[in-house]
């Protein structure tokens, strides 16, 4: 997807992305708890992947406390609706929403999963074509 | 470690299977616009674009900033759903946007949104990693989550 960025952006283009993975550093239990609420990949990886498509300009900012607020904020906010939700999405459904976002707030807590805000450019000029 | 194993089929229905579960993206879009779902949408990101994101409001400003998103931007969004943030984009800064996703529903109803706000742009149902967009068309590229 990053050459594909790379590609159909024009020289000087910009890309800016959020992105939500694992935490560098962490344990193979640590890591098959970050699969198990999605994630895979972590943030400070993508620099490399952005450079070796040949973006420049690379800028990796941290967000997670920002992510934190808001996961709980969604998971808060339905609780506040959950008659309504039930009704709507079905007990099931919004009991495994649930689950999961406090499976993914309570990893976060723990430091292994991690979101970041990811900006770059396509050089002017391009160095790698 | 296991590999999460993921299959998405881009026709009518978009479902992408885990390990564990099978989501059926198209059938959460068909009740983002109810009333309740706006509502939660509103009080935790502070947008109204169907979006169950962990972008804010305040984050998507940020992104108009970094991207120097303007008029003569033309925007191209991936995994957009059914428009948050690029069409929220086009709308405070005048730039044109290109939506993508492989949620068929999420595009119909951005798609719905960009025409009733006279928003210029496409909205176009492919993978991020195969754009039917020409070379060197766009200033800017966005994403929210789609790497995970």
């Amino acid at each position: 997807m990053m050459r594909a960025c790379h590609r159909v952006l024009e020289p000087g283009g910009r890309f800016a992305f959020f992105v939500i993975g694992a935490a560098n550093d962490l344990s193979a239990a640590q890591r098959r708890r970050a699969l198990e609420v999605g994630h895979l990949d972590a943030g400070p990886g993508y620099p490399a992947l952005l450079d070796r498509a040949g973006f420049s300009a690379i800028d990796v900012v941290d967000v997670t406390e920002a992510y934190l607020a808001t996961l709980a904020s969604w998971y808060e906010a339905y609780e506040a609706e959950a008659a309504a939700l039930e009704d709507l999405i079905g007990a099931e459904d919004f009991a495994d929403r649930q689950t999961r976002r406090k499976r993914t707030l309570a990893s976060i807590e723990d430091g292994v999963v991690r979101r970041f805000r990811v900006t770059a450019r396509r050089p002017p000029t391009d160095q790698t074509e | 470690m296991t590999t999460p194993r993921m299959t998405a089929k881009v026709d009518t229905e978009m479902t992408i299977e885990f390990n564990d579960r099978t989501v059926d993206f198209d059938e959460r879009y068909r009740v983002i616009e109810h009333d309740v779902m706006q509502r939660i949408e509103g009080r935790v990101i502070g947008s109204s674009y169907g979006a169950n994101s962990y972008t804010t409001k305040v984050q998507a400003d940020q992104l108009a900033e970094v991207l120097a998103l303007g008029p003569e931007s033309l925007l191209l969004d991936i995994g957009s759903g059914a428009g948050w943030p690029g069409v929220y984009l086009a709308r405070t800064t005048g730039c044109r946007v290109v939506l993508t996703d492989m949620t068929i529903e999420g595009l119909r109803v951005g798609a719905s949104r960009m025409a009733r706000e006279a928003i210029a742009g496409a909205a176009i149902g492919a993978s991020g990693a195969a754009l039917p967009i020409r070379d060197e068309a766009l200033e800017a590229a966005t994403c929210s989550d789609v790497f995970c």
